[in-house]
């Protein structure tokens, strides 16, 4: 997906517990909040725009650029008497302009704490916030949105904007919906024409799977052959004019006609495809339709189609002109959060969950890890080539090389740069990390990730009162990226799923006026209108939601055809949600237990391969694996106020298990799913630490009692009774299942091939190569020193703390960029001229060998590429996709190009070689709001 | 101080608030001395909250309530749990000194008479104990002053004593807790042991070993270097920088006259 587009912002991101330890009052400024870690980078969305608009600011991307360009001109001044107090007012101006105090995060680390927060609201510089909303990602990890009292009273009459306010809803449900308000757009311009239709609904038979837990005991599964089944086939999704797809890509920098995008506007969420309707009622003689609310509309004065799925409080208002003029009058826009790419990738990788249901053969295996395994040894060649394909991704020269203070940069501009122990480090790191993942079913094949769609020609029948026919039969989908490439069937998956009734082969239709109706729709995948799908693959709905396609034969053919699982739905209380009702769906909300209940299937698969095929064992696991998606759903439902049952304790509690009655016991017991798989070691720490723990204790044990190593003692035969014993204990106890399930088997594959494997090793190293040869005083490097020392305390502190805190991926990217913008500014205060500042941090981190050679990446990392680039002339060398290249990376073909660029204009922020600030060290991504 | 190591952590916690060293980290201290204010001075969480951030503010450059306020919090609400060990030594019996002295190596006899004497303080603060040590075996070993070169030789030693029926193993495989089968309850104490830092040449000394002295600054017995060695190493190079700190002052006030 393209996205990230939006530009960032700094807000204040506090604890609950933080804020009581204060006194509920605390006071702050944001260079404090930046030192202690609780100043935060989010992207800029609809409700930072509303919030802007309240305070009269507009947020101006040219002024930003126009400040940081004027700090890299300082940079380079090496009168530092002059430099110095002009960077500090510049940094202070984009502190001004990119700061929002009105926006505070608060992270409820304990629930009373937050509920007196909810109720009360706390001051803060002075100033009275109060609960705004919770996002359901934020709300996932316990974060929650606080706004400025002044402004609490008018952002809620916005995020209401105008809506009938005496509507019953589910509480959380139009919590969501007043966060969508929160996720990470680029406003784009008004539509000439908007409608909203009713949703395609049809109807089939077809077999399916239900399974009800709405009785008392264990869920009852049944199958039911010929089941009427209704689907909704446009649920989320809308259809654009291609011209509108075209001026739209155009507005967010995409440059191309958006194949599908995902929008957002006021209570509006969904994707939207390019289709021609005008020429498809043309067709069909129609000139008018009815829309939503029974109004007739004009085919020829509307642009944009969206369906009632997608406008989630249409029936709160009386007709499409009064929302667009609520939308109008509150400072809605439409916005797009992201967009489908113009050409798909040709190789995708899986993971555990695709592939944890199929039954391989160890030949398959070994085929399957095959081109993982090949490439990764690629790139432990020491190759430069490869090593930055692998760090820059195989798209990486469609746009040309972008440069930045990268170590990816710098090898691109010096390939003898691949001795550098720092580069080293990283590209080690970052192949540590890709073995790692290989072991846990991260493994490449043919495919690629495509945005969902349903059939916008049914869509278009359906709206304009046609019998819906679809253009797609059951079974069919339509994807102009495999029909080009004359593939016939795909496997398709969408996560998250569980069972093997998840996936789906397709069959892929092609030609005559599917080619023609779908000719602008050329990367989503269009499903069809008249088989179970949706349900299948844990209910896709085409709201953004993306699926995994690959025409991989082994898969494919492995792939067996399973009804769909449906499960019996309860319904959510409605009422008029008040402010109490909102904060209170917030706490349900907290640490939702889904990823719980998915690891618990996961194991099942583990303890299922410990049995016979046919067995008793088996085939109960099997029932357990399929009610896993109802306890999955059940998780949802709770977040939403609904009384929802949790998997049955005897399934993964060993005390439960024997508490349970006599007949069922041995049975639980036997097929208990108590422990993690073997290879989850390498998705959670924790679980390597107690596995490692485990087997080093055990092997320590085995040497006090028995004085013989623990492998001689597990391989030997004729044990003593103690020894017997022993063996029996320590296996019996292992932390993390060890029977041959597809992924565990995929793990050691992936074990015996790599582990141990190291990166090839280089020539010395000149790290002159990268100094500018410009003096520094022996102050400045005292300075920097004592900036080094408070950075190693920092980064240590923080590691603990992450660790105490589980801290996710993204906290610890943020962190990591707050923490290295926070130094940098203060290695520029003590060392204003740039090319002092490399040559002294040089000297620190690698004369003198022990100070962290990411400090001196992390403050100089583009004044490091611009010495490189000025040594030899500016000259770059990078890979780019050809067929005819000689070098082959992930199932592709590369040559290397050549380039030369201004070493002098770059400095790794905008204006120099990249095209944007999202280029530098921006560790935020396309998610890196918090919607 | 390693934890295992302190006696008497009420004189520990009064020691590091007097200015004592408090270790590498300040915040390794705090553990303790909210259970010292808590338990000694009877202060309320809130209370200790505040003493404690006292501490860190005085002893911990760039401490930031804020990155430290939720541990110091959880540290006050916990501080009453476990009560403060205050203990002045341990005694070895005639019986036990002569268990530990069949052994026929040297480094076995440390390294028991160190599993004795951390089984006997267990034992001294619970009466279900029955002499288990639950010290890591690295740390015993240090302690012992009994050196290995491989990880493994550590669990061939316990296996030895193991083979001689003066310690047993939990019933656990990953569990490594020894059992010292010889501790007696009571008994006259042929040896007192007040200072758990080095029991290696504490059983040394307790053998007559001359070769060991006990340091007269600190307490700690040492292995002597020679016949005029009077401090461990490390109260020797702070003597050295108090003379040297003495000599400098005392030309100064040359200068000055």
């Amino acid at each position: 997906m393209v996205g990230g587009f939006a530009s960032r912002r700094y807000v204040y991101k506090l604890r609950a517990s933080r804020i009581r330890r204060a006194g509920w009052e605390v006071s702050l400024s944001p260079s404090e909040a930046r030192g202690n870690g609780e100043l935060i980078a989010l992207s800029e969305s609809q409700l930072m725009r509303l919030i802007d608009g309240l305070n009269g600011v507009r947020a101006d991307p040219a002024r930003v650029a126009a400040v940081r360009g004027r700090i890299r001109e300082l940079r380079l001044l090496e009168d530092e008497a002059y430099a110095a107090p002009g960077l500090a007012a510049l940094y202070s101006e984009m502190d001004g302009m990119l700061f929002r105090g009105d926006y505070v995060c608060v992270v409820a680390d304990s629930v009373r704490d937050y509920r007196r927060l909810a109720a009360r609201g706390f001051r803060l510089n002075g100033r009275e916030y109060g609960r705004l909303l919770g996002t359901p990602s934020g709300v996932k990890r316990g974060t929650v949105v606080f706004a400025s009292a002044a402004l609490l009273p008018e952002l809620r009459r916005l995020l209401d904007n105008g809506r009938d306010l005496s509507k019953r809803l589910v509480p959380a449900k139009l919590e969501a919906y007043y966060a969508l308000a929160c996720s990470a757009s680029v406003p784009v311009s008004m539509p000439r024409g908007v409608a909203v239709v009713r949703d395609c609904v049809t109807r089939f038979r077809a077999d399916e799977i239900v399974l009800d837990d709405t009785g008392g005991g264990q869920p009852r599964m049944r199958l039911e052959r010929g089941r009427e089944v209704e689907l909704d086939d446009s649920d989320g999704y809308g259809m654009a004019m291609p011209s509108l797809m075209e001026r739209w890509g155009r507005e967010i920098g995409a440059g191309y006609l958006l194949p599908g995008c995902v929008i957002r506007n006021s209570f509006c969420k969904g994707a939207v495809f390019p289709v021609d309707f005008r020429e498809f009622a043309a067709e069909h003689g129609v000139s008018e339709f009815k829309d939503v609310w029974g109004d007739t509309r004009r085919v020829e004065d509307t642009e944009l189609v969206l369906t009632e799925s997608m406008l989630k409080l249409w029936d709160s208002y009386p007709s499409m002109e009064a929302y667009l003029s609520c939308c109008e009058r509150n400072g809605y826009s439409f916005a797009i959060t992201k967009a489908s790419p113009e050409t798909l990738e040709d190789v995708r990788e899986m993971n555990y969950q695709f592939l944890q249901s199929y039954d391989f053969t160890d030949a398959q295996i070994g085929g399957l890890v095959a081109p993982t395994v090949s490439w990764i040894r690629g790139v432990l060649s020491g190759d430069w080539r490869m090593a930055v394909l692998f760090a820059r991704g195989t798209r990486m020269g469609e746009r040309g090389a972008f440069l930045d203070g990268s170590f990816s940069s710098a090898v691109m501009a010096e390939p003898r740069m691949m001795g550098d122990p720092f580069v080293r480090g990283q590209i080690g790191a970052m192949l540590r990390k890709r073995i790692d993942a290989a072991k846990t079913g991260v493994l490449d094949v043919p495919g690629n990730y495509s945005l969902v769609s349903g059939d916008p020609y049914s869509l278009c029948q359906s709206m304009f009162g046609l019998e819906v026919t679809g253009l797609l039969g059951p079974g069919q989908v339509y994807s102009r990226y495999w029909a080009d490439r004359g593939v016939a069937r795909i496997a398709s998956y969408r996560a998250p799923m569980t069972c093997h009734n998840n996936i789906r082969v397709l069959e892929v239709a092609s030609g005559g006026e599917l080619d023609r109706f779908y000719r602008y729709m050329t990367t989503p995948t269009v499903f069809n209108s008249w088989d179970t799908c949706a349900d299948a693959m844990n209910g896709f709905d085409k709201d953004g939601d993306c699926v995994i396609n690959t025409p991989l034969p082994l898969l494919v053919g492995s792939t067996a055809p399973l009804p769909a699982i449906v499960c019996v739905q309860r319904k959510a209380p409605m009422r008029i949600p008040t402010e109490r009702d909102l904060a209170e769906s917030n706490v349900m909300s907290f640490g939702n237990a889904v990823g719980k209940v998915t690891n618990r299937i996961t194991s099942m698969y583990e303890v299922r391969a410990r049995f016979p095929e046919g067995s008793r064992e088996r085939r109960v696991l099997d029932y357990r694996i399929m009610c896993g998606q109802l306890y999955q759903q059940n998780e949802i439902d709770k977040t939403k106020g609904i009384e929802a049952r949790d998997m049955p304790a005897s399934w993964h509690s060993r005390a439960a298990a024997m508490a349970g009655r006599p007949r069922d016991r041995a049975l639980d017991l036997r097929i208990l799913v108590d422990r993690k798989p073997y290879f989850m070691q390498y998705v959670y720490p924790s679980e390597r630490a107690k596995w490692r723990e485990y087997v080093d204790n055990g092997r320590a044990k085995c040497l006090m009692q028995f004085r013989r190593p623990l492998r001689d003692l597990l391989a030997a035969k004729g044990r003593t009774p103690e020894e017997e014993s022993f063996a029996d204990r320590f296996l019996a106890g292992l932390p993390l299942g060890v029977a041959p399930c597809t992924v565990n088997r995929i793990c050691w594959e992936v074990e015996r091939e790599l582990d141990g494997e190291e990166l090839a090793p280089a020539g010395a190293f000149d790290h002159s190569l990268m100094a500018s040869g410009a003096g520094y005083t022996p102050d400045q490097l005292e300075a920097v020193a004592a900036a080094y020392a408070d950075y190693r305390l920092e980064h240590d502190s923080y590691a603990q703390r992450a660790r105490e805190e589980n801290a996710d991926e993204w906290e610890r990217r943020a962190h990591a960029y707050m923490t290295r913008e926070a130094f940098r500014r203060r290695c520029e205060a003590a060392c204003p001229d740039g090319d002092a500042l490399c040559d002294a941090i040089l000297d620190l981190c690698y004369a003198r060998g022990h100070a962290s050679k990411q400090f001196a990446w992390d403050m100089c990392g583009e004044t490091f590429v611009r010495n490189l680039l000025r040594r030899n002339g500016g000259r770059i060398r990078y890979p780019v996709r050809d067929d005819g290249g000689d070098i082959e990376f992930r199932g592709m073909r590369f040559s290397v190009a050549e380039g030369v660029v201004d070493p002098e204009a770059f400095c790794g922020w905008p204006g120099g070689i990249g095209d944007g600030e999202e280029g530098w060290g921006d560790p935020f991504g396309e998610n890196g709001d918090l919607e | 101080m390693a934890r295992t190591e302190i006696l008497n952590e009420r004189k520990e916690a009064e020691r590091i608030l007097a200015g004592g060293d408090a270790g590498a980290r300040a915040s390794d201290a705090l553990p303790l001395l909210a259970r010292y204010f808590r338990q000694a001075l009877g202060l309320t969480p809130r209370e200790t909250e505040g003493r404690l951030g006292e501490f860190m503010a005085a002893r911990c450059p760039g401490y930031s309530p804020v990155r430290y306020g939720g541990m110091i919090e959880s540290l006050a609400r916990k501080g009453a749990a476990r009560p403060l060990r205050e203990l002045d030594g341990i005694g070895v019996t005639a019986g036990e000194m002569a268990s530990i002295s069949s052994l026929p190596g040297e480094s076995h006899r440390r390294l028991l008479f160190t599993m004795l004497c951390h089984a006997k303080l267990y034992d001294a603060l619970s009466e279900k104990n029955g002499g288990w040590v639950n010290v890591p075996a690295r740390d015993l070993f240090r302690e012992a002053r009994v050196p290995v070169r491989r990880r493994e030789e550590r669990y061939l030693y316990l296996n030895d004593l193991g083979a001689a029926s003066l310690i047993s193993f939990a019933k656990r495989v990953d569990n490594l807790n020894v059992r010292v089968t010889f501790a007696e309850r009571g008994g006259t104490p042929a040896v007192w042991v007040g200072d758990f830092r080095e029991l290696g040449y504490e059983y040394m000394a307790a053998t007559g070993d001359r070769g060991i002295a006990r340091c007269a600054r600190c307490g700690r017995p040492f292995r002597k270097s020679g016949n005029r060695s009077k401090y461990c190493a490390e109260c020797r190079a702070a003597a050295r920088r108090d003379l040297e700190r003495a000599r400098k002052a005392a030309s100064r006030k040359d200068v000055r006259k």
